[in-house]
């Protein structure tokens, strides 16, 4: 896909810009505020990524430009300030993401994925069910099965199963799963993640022979697209 | 408003309540003033009215003395009452015989008094200064009409309650004038010193003239708000900066360490401690930023139990793998004004220090009482002499420095806590086994009551 990133450090810019381009991606690095609003007006970017503080124009006000002019095109913030109150300010700007940095990069990577999908999936309507092989996850009877089997969880485990299923293909990493499943917006010292995923998939996986849910080892958890 | 919550707030407004009763002091002492005047000077007219009195009655009194007068004064009688307008006298001899005015009522009475004489003369009121006293040969009473006497004294009494009356009117207007307008002054004072200690550093009391110290004391309140918010933005700004500056190069550290170099232990070792940097520093902004007291504006109505239920859903499994467990208590179900995400941040940060330092087989509580939420453990606890360090930033104890964590979670639960106006404390619990830490909230700070 292609992307459009602003980031006024030359260095970060380049590791961005190289990082991204590996992974497949075109990839448009603009280092001012009024060049990355140029470049978001007039070509078509599926996804946006803006740094905060910026020369020119600051990432807010790139972002409130965008949203002025009816693009609707995913943005996710980056700042050095993780605060919930930032957050909320980049949310309300119309944001749909939001990461702090310094990151790992195949946070941003997994966020950016799942970004794009987003803007794919309007209007595509809500499935009531969910399904990965012969998984199934009703949403509305809140049912699990897999080969016909039901499979008794937990809310929190339903959650996780949802958001993973959602997501189908693209990796979750930790915070996103922190942030969706358990709407917590800090990383616990234990080892909240790691905990509920591996009961998940004593229920889900062990009982039987293939395995659907796999760890992204330094990245996060996926069921793949077509296990 | 009821009556009794009126006066006790007017008993609270000390400018007006000071104004009302000096008003009160000053309309008091005015009558009282002018009470004694009046009567004073009642006493003057009444005193002169029997010094003539008394003249008359010496002089009458030498006359009937001298022989062969007594005929002649009560023959002449009518010519001397014509001569003598509004006067009158009459004598009663020993041998029973009344000389002069036939008022047997008048000579019954004895020394001065007032006696209601009836058609005597045409005059308005019928009511008499009389003095009787014996003379020689009988009882002499004198007596001249009070119809002057008394109204002088009405004149007095009349006016000095008219302006009694108009004195105390004006001093009581004046007076609430006086109080309101000071009451109205201090209530702007109060009322934007309240929205500060709110958090709006913007709020200024921004007094209209520079007449007198309130106005001085508005106007250093302003300037100190303004320092402040000035301080405060400064303090803010270098946060911010600080975190730009340094972070910047620590994600191209990081960016540069993952892709320069091949995945190996060594790498991840090197991510890890840069991580482990990142997280320290972003729990010191956090701490920060939370002590500044912004996310304030983001406050709403947040329920303790299904706060506590998040949190116990999602750190229950952690606890079990570890072999402790965590179990919900509610007691009742508060709603508080609050952040949430905060709040159980400050929850899951209580849970997984009993969870780090309750050792294995621990049993964890989250209990939601009608005034907060608290977590019990039966763990080890902490000596009492260490409660109030371990809520200092990055006290780790001794024991502890061992097992991960950046000795933030206590200190941020603490900030956490401050920004509700909360108060955190660890104590032991009552039974003396394990740690018992609460977060009591202020009572304005619940929506419902359960």
């Amino acid at each position: 896909m292609r992307i459009l990133v602003l980031e006024d450090d030359e260095q970060l810019g380049a590791y961005l810009d190289e990082g991204l381009s590996s992974a497949g991606h075109q990839v448009d690095v603009v280092g001012d505020g009024r060049h990355a609003l140029t470049a978001a007006t007039s070509s078509n970017h599926d996804v946006v990524v803006l740094d905060r503080m910026t020369p020119g124009l600051d990432g807010l006000a790139v972002l409130k430009a965008i949203r002025a002019a009816g693009l609707r095109v995913p943005v996710l913030m980056l700042t050095v300030m993780n605060q919930v109150e930032d957050r909320v300010e980049g949310l309300d700007a119309g944001a749909d993401d939001y990461l702090a940095k310094p990151f790992a990069f195949s946070e941003l990577l997994a966020r950016l994925n799942a970004l794009a999908r987003r803007g794919e999936a309007d209007g595509s309507g809500e499935p009531t069910t969910l399904r990965a092989q012969d998984l199934e996850l009703d949403l509305v009877r809140r049912r699990c099965t897999r080969a016909g089997q039901l499979i008794e969880l937990t809310s929190m485990e339903f959650r996780l199963l949802e958001t993973l299923l959602r997501g189908r293909g693209r990796v979750q990493t930790k915070t996103m799963l922190l942030e969706k499943v358990w709407g917590l917006g800090f990383v616990p010292t234990t080892s909240v993640v790691e905990t509920h995923v591996s009961r998940l998939r004593s229920r889900i996986d062990k009982p039987f022979d293939e395995q659907l849910l796999r760890t992204i080892r330094g990245a996060g958890y996926v069921i793949d697209a077509d296990a | 408003m009821p009556m009794p919550e009126l006066v006790r707030r007017l008993g609270r407004m000390a400018a007006l309540r000071s104004a009302l009763a000096l008003t009160a002091v000053f309309v008091l002492v005015s009558l009282l003033a002018g009470g004694a005047a009046a009567w004073l000077l009642e006493q003057e007219l009444e005193a002169l009215v029997d010094t003539t009195l008394t003249e008359r009655h010496a002089e009458l009194g030498a006359q009937l003395d001298a022989a062969g007068e007594l005929e002649r004064l009560a023959a002449t009688y009518d010519e001397w009452s014509k001569s003598h307008r509004m006067e009158l006298w009459s004598f009663e001899t020993d041998a029973g015989r009344t000389l002069g005015e036939p008022t047997p009522q008048v000579l019954e009475t004895t020394g001065y008094s007032y006696v209601d004489l009836e058609g005597i003369f045409p005059t308005e009121r019928d009511d008499w200064r009389v003095f009787v006293a014996p003379t020689e040969g009988g009882r002499l009473a004198v007596a001249v009409s009070a119809e002057n006497i008394l109204e002088s004294m009405e004149i007095v009494r009349n006016t000095f309650l008219a302006v009694g009356l108009v004195v105390s009117l004006v001093a009581i207007a004046g007076g609430l004038a006086v109080g309101v307008a000071t009451q109205r002054r201090h209530d702007r004072i109060l009322s934007t010193l309240q929205a500060i200690s709110d958090g709006n550093l913007s709020a200024r009391v921004s007094p209209e003239h520079d007449r007198d110290d309130v106005d001085t004391l508005a106007r250093r309140i302003d300037e100190s708000t303004a320092r402040t918010e000035k301080l405060l933005q400064q303090t803010r700004g270098l946060s911010v900066n600080i975190a730009h500056d340094l972070k910047t190069p620590l994600a191209r550290l990081r960016a540069q360490l993952e892709r320069e170099f091949p995945a190996s232990p060594e790498r991840e070792s090197a991510l890890g401690q840069v991580d482990g940097v990142i997280e320290s520093f972003d729990g010191i902004l956090q701490i920060a930023r939370v002590e500044a007291g912004d996310a304030k504006t983001l406050f709403a109505g947040v329920s303790l139990t299904d706060l506590a239920e998040t949190v116990v859903a999602t750190f229950g499994p952690v606890a079990e793998d570890s072999g402790c467990t965590l179990a919900l208590r509610p007691l009742a179900d508060p709603t508080v004004l609050g952040e949430r995400g905060l709040l159980v941040q400050l929850v899951a940060n209580l849970v997984e220090n009993s969870l780090q330092h309750g050792g294995t087989s621990t049993r964890i509580e989250v209990g939601v009482t009608p005034v907060g939420i608290e977590v019990l453990d039966d763990g080890p606890g902490i000596p009492a002499d260490e409660r109030s360090e371990v809520l200092a930033p990055h006290y780790r104890r001794e024991q502890s420095r061992s097992t991960p964590g950046h000795g933030l979670g206590l200190a941020l639960a603490k900030a956490i806590a401050e920004l509700h106006d909360a108060e955190l404390s660890l104590t032991d619990r009552e039974d003396g086994r394990g740690l018992r830490a609460r977060v009591v909230f202020p009572a304005r700070a619940f929506l419902t009551s359960s």
